[in-house]
């Protein structure tokens, strides 16, 4: 799951970063409107986090533009706190709005919330055979053993997951878990994959040669 | 003195009018006295003239020396007071009967009415008044009326007009007359007298009482007229005042509504009346002021807000950050960087703990 992170403010852009990364989400960060309006287009992204007050673009404008191209869910982390406010942000496209200062743990519930809402979930397990994938602990277990799963891996299932029946390319894959920042080689993907497959056992997973992987119930 | 512009409008209003009533009312009064003045004294020396004249007409016409003989007691019989011409401002009525017919030759009576008025001044006339003369106004006592005696070179008198008058007539003296006429006034009479044919000394009295009681009546019809003007005026006074204040108390309405929420309502001064525009003009510059300063305060707190949120966010989710799983030392060493920067100068640091 890979999130962006549009803040002017470069302690709450770090603090912001590191607290989804410790929770498990790839994350690219954009320190004005601009670059933000320009990675936001550029990757699928499967939350945003938008400020409103943004040199260069602010965040009203962001957000127009970005609807204009893309459904990704946004959440509003501002300032400015005034019911007008709340309603205008809402009202123009985001899904979510918390003003600041916030809970860390509120903001990374909502953004759990805004990937599950955007995926058809209403609840934060999500059960595949005799898997259960709890994304509120971002853990596997089976039988109620848990099953230890590297963070990526976990990334990687739970994307899979969370299109479950449907067909997910590589690139998909390399977009939802992987940075900006980060070298990815080309066998990386296969490398996971095949560990997925050892730990969790059975056929779950196929493989569609030169076109992606599909997750089976 | 009330605080109120109505109030205070209608009392200049009715002390102007009333200083002006009262100075209008003075001086028709005065004119309207001195009127009457005038007129009993043309009366009273054309009744002097007529006497004189009538006792040069009786004189006898034998040249001796002495005192001339007069045919006294046939002018005194008719000439028991001499009504007033018809032609005052308070006419006096017809005495009660006309007079009787002389009894014999020139009367005082005929002699009068023998002679025409003199253009301007009105002689003195006897016989019923004009048909349709009303009776004066406010006629307390009986009419006025000329009476006259005449006096002998001697100091006796020769002749004395009968009427109401008798006793204040008997009890005259016989003033120092010269050949012009001359004037002694009260409040009740006019006496006007001079030397007369063949030494004798003529005077005419002329009672005022009548005159001055319609003078009183017609001081108290001014009094009454002018008191009710103003009454009227007053009243009428306080009305338009009342209109002329509704206006502010219009102001004063939009200004009430005029509030922190509703700050950029101002008042209309179109409709409004030329003197209280240049005040709706400046209430409207304060408001426009103050709505200006509202918006600078509501401004400069929402950046002061959103200043003070950004750390305070900053501080909050690193510190939940820290909190969020187990860290070693070296992990947590990084984290409170942001307080040097956003919290205090110096604070917040881990050796210090407080973060």
């Amino acid at each position: 799951m890979k999130i962006l992170v549009v803040e002017d403010e470069p302690d709450l852009l770090r603090v912001l970063a590191q607290a989804l990364r410790e929770s498990g989400y790839a994350v690219d960060e954009a320190a004005d409107g601009e670059e933000g309006l320009y990675k936001a287009r550029a990757w699928e992204y499967d939350a945003i986090i938008l400020d409103l007050l943004l040199p260069k673009l602010n965040g009203w404008e962001v957000l127009q533009r970005l609807r204009q191209e893309r459904k990704t869910p946004v959440l509003i982390l501002t300032a400015r706190d005034g019911v007008q406010d709340r309603v205008r942000g809402l009202d123009s496209g985001a899904d979510d709005y918390l003003a600041k200062p916030f809970h860390l743990t509120e903001l990374l519930a909502r953004v759990r919330a805004l990937i599950r809402r955007s995926a058809g979930l209403a609840v934060s397990e999500m059960q595949i055979g005799q898997l259960v994938i709890d994304t509120r602990s971002r853990t596997v277990s089976r039988d109620g053993s848990v099953i230890p799963l590297t963070p990526r891996e976990y990334s990687l299932l739970e994307l899979l997951a969370l299109n479950r029946g449907s067909l997910v390319t590589r690139t998909q894959i390399y977009e939802h878990l992987f940075e900006e920042q980060e070298e990815s080689f080309s066998n990386l993907v296969d490398v996971h994959v095949s560990n997925l497959r050892r730990k969790l056992g059975g056929d779950f997973i196929t493989t569609r040669r030169g076109q992606g992987y599909l997750l089976h119930d | 003195m009330t605080k109120s512009i109505r109030g205070r409008l209608q009392w200049w209003y009715g002390s102007i009018l009333s200083v002006a009533l009262t100075c209008f009312g003075s001086l028709v009064y005065l004119q309207a006295e001195r009127d009457m003045r005038d007129r009993a004294m043309r009366q009273s020396l054309a009744a002097l003239d007529d006497l004189a004249a009538g006792l040069r007409a009786a004189r006898p016409r034998h040249p001796r020396g002495g005192h001339p003989g007069f045919r006294g007691e046939s002018l005194l019989e008719n000439a028991g007071g001499l009504p007033l011409p018809a032609e005052l401002l308070f006419p006096v009525p017809p005495p009660p009967q006309p007079p009787p017919p002389a009894a014999d030759g020139e009367s005082a009576g005929g002699m009068f009415r023998g002679r025409p008025p003199r253009p301007g001044v009105g002689g003195p006339r006897q016989g019923p008044p004009p048909d349709g003369a009303r009776p004066p106004l406010g006629r307390r006592g009986p009419p006025d009326r000329l009476e006259f005696v005449i006096w002998n070179p001697d100091g006796s008198r020769m002749l004395q007009s009968r009427g109401p008058g008798a006793a204040v007539l008997a009890s005259l003296e016989r003033p120092t007359a010269l050949p012009e006429p001359q004037v002694r006034q009260t409040d009740q009479a006019l006496q006007v007298f001079q030397l007369g044919p063949a030494d004798t000394v003529l005077l005419v009295h002329r009672t005022l009482s009548d005159d001055r009681a319609g003078l009183r009546l017609f001081g108290g019809m001014i009094a009454g007229i002018g008191g009710l003007t103003i009454a009227t005026a007053v009243l009428g006074g306080r009305w338009i005042a009342g209109r002329m204040v509704r206006p502010i108390d219009g102001i004063a309405g939009t200004a009430a509504t005029i509030s922190a929420a509703r700050l950029d309502r101002r008042i209309e001064t179109s409709g409004l009346e030329q003197e209280l525009v240049p005040l709706a003009q400046v209430l409207n510059q304060t408001f426009e002021r103050l709505q200006l300063s509202f918006q600078q305060l509501t401004q400069f707190t929402a950046d002061a807000s959103h200043e003070l949120r950004t750390p305070l966010a900053v501080i909050h989710a690193e510190t939940e950050l820290a909190l969020l799983q187990p860290r070693t030392a070296e992990q947590s060493q990084d984290l409170p960087a942001f307080c040097r920067t956003d919290a205090r100068p110096g604070g917040c640091t881990p050796a210090a703990g407080t973060w």
